[in-house]
């Protein structure tokens, strides 16, 4: 990576993109927070009974699970109106090539800790959806394999790769991909604020299910940033589980640099992706019988 | 000087690279040393159980057990499309949760989309426990 | 984005989120138990709530050891009451669930699959006979299942009679709140090992073990043959009758039936219960799929009596029932391997008769209390040597007497209600059963397939009047173990006279209940009345040592 990668392509001092921006960041603070308070609770060899004792057993546990969960769930949110902000205003270019490419895998990254913290639940949906996440990964041609050992330890072995992973390294990458593209170390007290109130909000106001899922559901749904690929799954050959994701963050990428009609086929392209995921999110919603 | 420090610069840069590719070389081999095939020990009362008249099969682990006592029969679980565990139905059939594939009580893929067969694990008798290899 | 309107908004919700917060959080508080929150080594939090010490069945299924949903399901992890009950089993051991519960991989799952095929689950007997008395089946044999029978959307009229008469006593019938004789003890597994709940407002958890007191089975075979009624000297007869007879009265049962009393069995006398003579494959099976009773039932009189077949006796290293041996070793019992051990009539050792002390004959133990009850062997005298009698069962003699039921009518009333244990409501159309009065007497005796006699009692003499079909009248025999044993057989004249010999083929004609089951042909009456006209006959009949009393009452 050339040091050069650092600085604005423009020259002059970048401009702040977006305000969806600032509130991502807000977001990611209170996930943090929320999330390192969950730790001493949380026993990965006893995932589900330590997730009901977080639940109902320890005093404000339910409030401090649903800070993390709905305060992620809102950073993705916001992270995903800022991606079409950065679009709209064309502020891509303030970024240096490997910088944008790199702040474009935050987008997969967090989908990736959110995806991990669903199968820390422990209970048979996030069981599937570890199942499928290594079937998934193994079917990479070439990498496949390693690649899901790296992610989820050796077939038979428990939660506790995916916890570090979640806790550790997409958190860590989370926060230098961001900081690094934001050029702020701290978030403003104003998004922070703000997604705070949000996230307690939402916490207070709305549960975070868990635990075995009423019986008589012949299906088991994931998490529900990726049910569209469920959907997907169930109708595409099984490649299309990892094809169509990194089509969608090349896409992404590709925006910057790309001008005129090729900047409009990519918004297309890209506007079709998200169609698809809410048309297949809906197919899998069917088939599951809601 | 400047050529020095630019080939310097070069050593330590292909020194780098070559750093990094030895490092995954070390990451991939020790991720892909996991062993391919997996026992599960099959305790011979579950082994006894099998009535081996069609009756219901039993699940033990990733595995179902079929046939009879003296010559018994297992299905891997794991579903041939991406790994889920699927369920023995009732009517003998099994039901993927997570995508809607169907097999048959043979593991053969009926619908959905998963297309081969559930695999069969090899049986082996040491002593008087079934050792089966999947 | 960041201006004082969605400042306030997001306030305004986060103050809102902390008040539910707030009422959550006493909620939980409440909620929370002070109990353990491990049982048996695992997680359960069904103990943090469920402190009371009436709500343990103690013994080997005691709360401490396997906590409640072991048996009862639901979530044991959750903390509150609504999602540590959701998916619940009220009645643990109903055959539904069972695998999940009594039959889990650990516990008795062999014994789960046993009784799931055995005749007190899947009723193939009392459907085969009552389908042929409908007229619906050529012969009275099926190998439909009351669960198969009482999930088909279309009843015939039998299988209607049967889900609203008869599937009570099926084993997979879930209790579904009914308190009655029948269904008190709940389906499956619990029907037999779980005592009956007590009436009222407090109902402390009733023990679950392997000791079955004969109340257990009185609900359910009370009826039909009604052998429990039989064991205990009672013999069920109408309201009215009863001022008539004459007989002593032994007041009613508990579902309000009269009963008078009659002779005992004598080994009710001797303290035994069902389960000290019936084996565990005679209640819950060996896995195969009998037709009729008498194909479940091993145990025989001659495995406690004697003489034992050739394959009547083996030493127990030479047994290789695996249930028998599970079943010594939970009483913390073992048997040397060299010492004998009377089987029943597929090998399955009565293990609970022991070579006696002393060396000579036989004891039984009583599965209750383990004590000892010394076997009286068959004398080898000249009453159980006759020739001429080597086809009659035990129970051919020795049956004092059985329950007879003259007729039945049987007629639908569509316009009616009754409960519908299929549905588990109450369906359209109301059976009734009008009888003419039942009675106690010596059964008939007929022929087994076989060739060997047995007790004959009228098993469907009645005149069926489904809606709308003709009414039809059979008279069906079935052949039974009255359970009415007395130490003294009946007399040599009870057979052995012109009259006698043509009562004891029952009322002619009739059909078995059976394939094979016949009446004594008219030449087999003829020999039998004939005896008496032998001279050798008085002679030879030891009468002194027979039960010359009249028939019961």
């Amino acid at each position: 990576m050339d040091r050069e990668d650092l600085t604005p392509a423009a020259g002059s001092p970048a401009k702040p993109s977006g305000s969806f921006g600032r509130l991502s960041s807000g977001f990611l603070a209170v996930s943090l927070l929320s999330g390192a308070a969950l730790v001493p609770h949380y026993d990965p060899a006893a995932a589900l009974s330590s997730l009901e004792s977080i639940a109902s057993g320890i005093p404000l546990g339910a409030f401090l699970r649903g800070l993390h969960a709905w305060s992620s769930y809102g950073l993705l949110l916001a992270l995903v109106v800022h991606a079409v902000e950065v679009a709209r205003k064309r502020t891509e270019g303030q970024l240096a090539a490997g910088v944008w490419w790199r702040a474009v895998a935050l987008l997969p990254l967090l989908v990736l800790a959110l995806l991990g913290g669903f199968v820390l639940r422990g209970d048979a949906e996030a069981r599937a959806a570890a199942d499928v996440w290594r079937g998934m990964t193994s079917s990479i041609p070439g990498a496949g394999p390693p690649l899901a050992a790296l992610l989820l330890g050796g077939p038979g072995s428990g939660l506790g790769a995916a916890a570090l992973h979640h806790a550790g390294t997409f958190s860590i990458l989370l926060v230098i991909l961001t900081v690094e593209h934001a050029r702020v170390v701290w978030p403003g007290t104003r998004p922070s604020v703000l997604a705070a109130l949000a996230s307690v909000g939402a916490a207070g106001l709305l549960t975070v299910p868990l635990g075995p899922p009423p019986p008589g559901h012949g299906v088991l749904l994931g998490p529900w940033p990726l049910l569209g690929l469920q959907g997907m799954l169930v109708d595409l050959p099984a490649a299309a589980g990892w094809i169509v994701p990194l089509a969608g963050v090349l896409l992404l990428g590709s925006l910057r640099g790309a001008a005129g009609p090729a900047r409009t086929a990519a918004l297309a392209a890209l506007a079709a992706l998200a169609a698809g995921w809410a048309a297949f999110t809906l197919r899998i919603l069917v088939l599951a019988g809601h | 000087m400047s050529s020095r420090r630019d080939f310097l610069g070069e050593v330590w840069r292909w020194t780098g690279a070559a750093l990094s590719v030895l490092g995954l070389g070390v990451v991939w081999k020790s991720l892909a040393a996991k062993g391919e095939s997996r026992e599960v020990d099959l305790p011979s009362d579950l082994v006894q159980r099998l009535s081996g008249d069609g009756g219901q099969g039993i699940a033990v682990g990733p595995l179902f057990l079929t046939g009879t006592p003296s010559a018994p029969k297992a299905l891997s679980l794991e579903c041939t499309h991406l790994g889920c565990r699927v369920a023995p139905l009732p009517s003998g059939a099994f039901a993927c949760p997570c995508h809607g594939s169907r097999f048959d009580s043979e593991g053969r893929a009926t619908s959905g989309p998963a297309r081969r067969p559930l695999a069969r694990a090899v049986l082996e008798k040491r002593g008087d426990r079934w050792i089966a290899r999947i | 984005m960041y201006r004082t309107p969605a400042f306030v908004t997001a306030l305004l919700f986060a103050v809102a989120a902390l008040f539910a917060v707030t009422a959550r959080e006493s909620a939980r508080v409440r909620q929370t138990g002070s109990g353990p929150s491990r049982a048996g080594g695992a997680v359960e939090r069904c103990v943090s709530c469920h402190v009371r010490p009436d709500e343990d069945p103690g013994g080997a299924h005691s709360r401490a050891a396997l906590g409640c949903a072991s048996c009862h399901l639901g979530n044991p992890l959750a903390f509150d009451k609504e999602r540590a009950h959701a998916g619940m089993e009220p009645e643990p051991g109903a055959l539904s669930t069972v695998a999940s519960t009594c039959g889990r991989t650990g516990c008795h799952p062999r014994e789960a699959e046993r009784v799931a095929s055995s005749l007190m689950a899947r009723g193939s007997g009392i459907i085969g006979v009552d389908r042929f008395a409908f007229g619906e089946i050529p012969v009275p044999e099926t190998a439909d299942t009351m669960a198969r029978l009482i999930s088909r959307d279309r009843p015939s009229p039998a299988e209607d009679h049967l889900r609203k008469l008869c599937a009570g006593c099926h084993l997979g019938t879930r209790r579904n709140g009914r308190d009655d004789a029948i269904r008190g003890n709940g389906s499956g597994c619990a029907a037999c090992h779980v005592a009956r709940r007590t009436e009222g407002e407090k109902r402390p958890h009733p023990p679950v073990d392997s000791r079955i007191g004969d109340d257990r089975c009185f609900g359910c075979h009370s009826r039909s043959g009604r052998i429990a009624l039989t064991y205990q000297g009672l013999f069920e007869v109408e309201p009215d009758q009863r001022r008539t007879s004459g007989t002593e009265t032994a007041g009613a049962l508990e579902d309000g039936r009269p009963v008078c009393r009659a002779s005992a069995d004598v080994h009710l006398a001797s303290g035994l219960g069902c389960v000290d003579c019936h084996l565990h494959t005679d209640l819950m099976g060996d896995g195969t799929r009998p037709a009729h009773k008498e194909q479940q039932v091993e145990i025989t009189c001659e495995a406690c009596h004697g003489p034992a077949g050739p394959d009547g006796e083996a030493a127990w290293r030479e047994g290789t029932d695996p249930v028998t041996r599970d079943l010594l070793r939970t009483r913390k019992e073992s048997r040397p391997e060299d010492e004998r051990v009377r089987l029943g009539r597929r090998g399955t050792p009565v293990w609970n008769l022991r070579p006696s002390p002393g060396g000579k004959g036989w004891v039984l133990l009583r599965k209750s209390d383990g004590k000892p009850v010394a076997v009286k062997p068959t004398p080898r005298d000249r009453n159980h040597g006759l020739k001429g009698h080597e086809r009659l069962s035990c129970s051919a003699c020795h049956a004092a007497w059985a329950p007879l039921c003259t007729t039945c009518h049987t007629a639908l009333d569509p316009a009616g209600k009754q409960w519908d244990f299929s549905a588990s409501a109450e369906t359209a159309g109301r059976w009734t059963e009008k009888s003419e009065g039942f009675g106690a007497g010596r059964p008939a005796l007929g022929v087994r397939g076989d060739g060997a006699i047995v007790p004959a009692i009228p098993g469907m003499l009645m005149s069926v009047l489904p809606a709308g079909g003709g009414e039809r009248t059979v008279r069906l025999y079935a052949p039974i173990e009255p359970h009415s044993t007395g130490s003294r057989a009946r007399s040599c004249a009870s057979c052995h006279s012109r009259e006698a010999a043509r009562s004891i083929a029952g009322e002619l004609p009739w059909e078995g209940t059976r394939t094979g089951f016949r009446p004594l042909s008219a030449g087999e009456i003829r020999k039998v009345s004939s005896v008496a006209e032998n001279p050798a006959f008085r002679a030879e009949c030891r009468s002194d040592r027979l039960d010359s009393r009249p028939p019961t009452p």
